[in-house]
């Protein structure tokens, strides 16, 4: 099975949230308190809604629409309309991750870095809920939240020139190494 | 029976506007002299409107001394109203300048009747009860603007048992055309008049209707089918101007309710057309037809407006001009600044 | 697929915006059902055609409706809409990525409340939810009434009922304590510009009190609709899915019987079946 590069290792930072893709499926990559990387389908098994498009707490990953509580293992610790964990297991899609070479690599089965590279993605960071945690606020990466730097609405566009700068960036490193 | 919600609270915002209270020629025909006395009732208030030293003026019909009416005594040649009581002598300020039975007394600070804003305008005379605020201006009338215009027709007033806020409204109703809407008319179950942008601007309620020209072969040649478009003033004004269909010719016809009291209005008229040889009574006749057919039916509804009245999709019209009332009633209770607010900021749907 | 394959929802009548609207921004062009509609704006009303067949038009609510079959009737009623004590408004015309169907699933779902729209509309102090008793009337529209949840600007319980008689359109009954058996209403009629891609107009008819400042309502309702459109913009499908994909909870009860009322009338545009 294939291992893909989905990430710089030095991307995923502390409360802050990676979009990359593997193949056709859509990822959310998150490094929590533990230090570890996630690396899950960007899907909530709720409502389907991307799982990127939420908040990084360090301990769990927050789901943006009903705040749906993710640890580490992928597994649903709160449903806070439920005020509990839910009646049944319900847990997010979780993909084998390793990090060698300063990437972080990921795959449906076991993940081998060394292998095939796959298609090379063009990960997006997203910064950190700024009424969380201020003080890992990057202000120099736009922000993709709904909740904008002073709590007014700020519709996420995304810059494609940054994008675009960042996919080049990948290919030059995977090829140089 | 369940107590029924006025549309307004208070009607005392109707005092800051200016209402008719008489045509020039009817103040003129009271007298030889031309200058009044009359009598007029406004808002409930007794008014008395004479002219004197070329001025018109309007004062609280009520003498001073023992409330007698000032509107039945006489304009005198020193250009004051004298009572028929005891001949009190009024000046235009509503001040009491002669006292006839005590002639070298000094005058009583209580001796006047509150005088109020009175002008002259389209051969119409013009009261406002309250000028405090002095931010309303005399309705807008196109008769005389349009250089097209070559008759101007000032109709007789003519009262009714029904208040000014209804009469307007059965003016500006439109149900009596079966209109056929132009977009649906692939399914006749979908016939229905058209809801047009309706716009305030400057104080004035505008719209704009254009029924279909198929029905100038089913209405009588005098009815003004024509394009339609509306500049009412705030809030008993109707400045109906009319592109007729027959001869693309311009025609006018105004109306504005007074507000005598709850449930009785007197409704002032001009008429305007750009016919060389038109006798005044053909206009005015063809208007006392549609009079005759509306009034029984207007004075059997109450006076005030009320909010349980049920309102259409259709009836937007007269949805907006009650908004807007209600509007300006809660307004003048918060004070001027709101009223203008209320007034003249601007709304545009048209465009 | 087709609309046209889909009776029920070809059949019916969708606003196009407000003509206030079209006026302004002079917009001759539009889409429906995958169809495209061209407008002409007129002094009194406005017109409209497909491949130069005159469609129906009326104007209800503030919009200009259209249809490309037959309706059987207006489009759907909301008489309260025209008292005249009442503040209305047009508010906004959001077009978003996705099927309308997600579009009404959102707007039933108040569990997403101190969530997505923390501080407005819920707060994570108050997560109480008591959800609706769905019902069907008559008419074939689905009820969800009595939906309650926790609202900050009142510091108490709300109280919301649903109406859904259309697919893509729900409006909103907001309970008012003050004066029992009148509600405020909030509209929001989806048009279908395709399967995924819909322009949500939303309305506002509330009794209108002293403290209410139009431009602020406006600014609220606005701010929610952006909110609701980053999050329906980042479903991972944009069809709602009636096929039981999704994994739901007890509270989904609303959005559950939704679904539920949409496969019983066998709706399948904007829909994963």
């Amino acid at each position: 099975m294939t291992s893909y590069v989905v990430a710089l290792e030095k991307d995923v930072r502390d409360y802050s949230i990676v979009r990359s893709m593997m193949g056709d499926k859509p990822l959310v990559i998150w490094r929590g308190a533990s230090g570890a990387i996630n690396v899950w389908l960007d899907r909530c098994p709720h409502r389907f809604v991307r799982l990127s498009a939420g908040r990084n707490m360090g301990g769990y990953l927050e789901g943006v629409y009903h705040g749906w509580q993710f640890e580490e293992s992928g597994k649903v610790m709160l449903v806070p309309a439920m005020q509990g964990r839910p009646a049944h297991d319900i847990s997010a899609t979780v993909y084998s991750t390793a990090v060698a070479g300063g990437f972080v690599w990921a795959s449906e089965e076991e993940c081998s870095p060394s292998g095939s590279a796959g298609e090379p993605c063009y990960p997006v960071h997203i910064a950190a809920p700024v009424d969380q945690v201020r003080l890992h606020v990057d202000s120099s990466v736009d922000h993709l939240t709904p909740w904008g730097v002073d709590g007014s609405m700020v519709y996420p566009t995304g810059d494609p020139a940054q994008r675009r700068a960042e996919l080049s960036a990948i290919r030059r490193r995977l090829e140089e190494s | 029976m369940n107590a029924l919600t006025p549309l307004t609270a208070d009607q005392s915002y109707l005092r800051h506007f200016w209402h008719p209270v008489a045509t020039v020629n009817e103040l003129e025909a009271a007298d030889p002299a031309g200058n009044g006395p009359i009598g007029r009732t406004l808002l409930d208030e007794p008014l008395v409107i004479a002219k004197l030293n070329g001025k018109y003026v309007a004062m609280r019909d009520r003498c001073a001394h023992r409330y007698a009416k000032l509107s039945v005594g006489k304009v005198l040649e020193n250009n004051r109203i004298q009572c028929p009581y005891h001949g009190w002598e009024y000046g235009a300020s509503g001040r009491c300048e002669l006292m006839p039975a005590c002639p070298s007394d000094a005058i009583p600070k209580k001796a006047f009747t509150p005088a109020y804003a009175c002008e002259e305008r389209y051969g119409i005379i013009w009261v406002r009860l309250d000028s405090s605020w002095d931010c309303t201006n005399i309705p807008y009338c196109e008769a005389w603007e349009n250089p097209e215009f070559k008759r101007q027709i000032i109709a007789e007033p003519y009262n009714w048992d029904s208040s000014a806020e209804r009469r307007w409204e059965n003016f500006t109703d439109f149900s009596h055309f079966a209109y056929v809407h132009p977009g649906t008319l692939y399914d006749p179950a979908y016939s229905e008049p058209a809801i047009v942008p309706v716009d305030r601007v400057g104080g004035e309620l505008r719209f704009f209707m254009e029924p279909g020209r198929d029905m100038l072969d089913t209405l009588p040649d005098d009815s003004p089918l024509g394009s339609w478009n509306y500049r009412n003033s705030m809030p008993f004004s109707v400045n109906l101007s009319i592109r007729l269909y027959k001869n693309d010719k311009p025609f006018l016809l105004w109306t504005t309710s007074s507000p005598t009291s709850q449930n009785s209005c007197r409704n002032f008229m001009i008429i305007a057309h750009t016919e060389d040889d038109l006798p005044d009574s053909q206009p005015l006749d063809f208007q006392k037809l549609v009079l005759a057919e509306d009034q029984p039916v207007i004075e059997t509804q109450p006076g005030p407006i009320y909010l349980d009245e049920v309102s259409l999709p259709t009836d937007k019209i007269s949805n907006q001009y009650r908004k807007w009332l209600r509007e300006l009633s809660t307004a003048a209770a918060k004070g001027e600044e709101a009223f203008k607010a209320a007034l003249f900021t601007d709304v545009t749907e048209s465009k | 697929m087709s609309a046209r394959e889909d009776a029920v929802v070809w059949n019916r009548w969708y606003p196009l915006g407000s003509p206030t609207d079209i006026r302004r921004r002079n917009a001759t062009r539009t889409r429906l059902l995958g169809h495209d509609i061209d407008l002409e704006i007129h002094k009194t009303w406005i017109s409209a055609s497909s491949d130069s067949r005159p469609l129906p038009v009326t104007e209800r609510l503030g919009y200009v409706w259209t249809s490309l079959g037959k309706p059987d009737g207006p489009p759907q009623q909301l008489l309260e809409y025209y008292e005249v004590d009442r503040l209305v408004m047009n508010i906004w015309s959001t077009p978003i990525k996705c099927s309308g169907l997600r579009i009404v699933d959102n707007v039933i779902d108040n569990a997403h409340f101190p969530f997505l729209h923390p501080n407005i509309l819920g707060d994570e102090n108050h997560l109480d939810l008591v959800p609706g008793e769905a019902s069907v009337d008559a008419a074939g529209a689905l009820w969800l009434k009595s939906q309650k949840a926790w609202l900050p600007l009142t510091n108490s319980v709300a109280e919301y009922t649903y109406r859904i008689s259309d697919p893509y359109s729900v409006v909103l009954f907001i309970h008012r304590p003050t004066t029992p058996g009148r509600y405020d209403y909030l509209g929001i009629f989806a048009q279908p510009l395709d399967e995924e891609n819909f322009i949500a107009h939303k309305l506002l008819a509330w009794i209108r009190e002293d403290w209410m400042d139009e431009r602020q309502l406006k600014a609220d309702q606005q701010s929610i609709s952006a909110q609701d459109k980053y999050v329906l913009e980042r479903h991972v499908h944009k069809k709602l899915p009636l096929n039981g994909a999704e994994t739901s909870i007890e509270v989904d009860s609303s959005s559950l019987s939704y679904r539920e009322w949409l496969r019983a009338n066998h709706v399948t545009y904007g829909a994963m079946t």
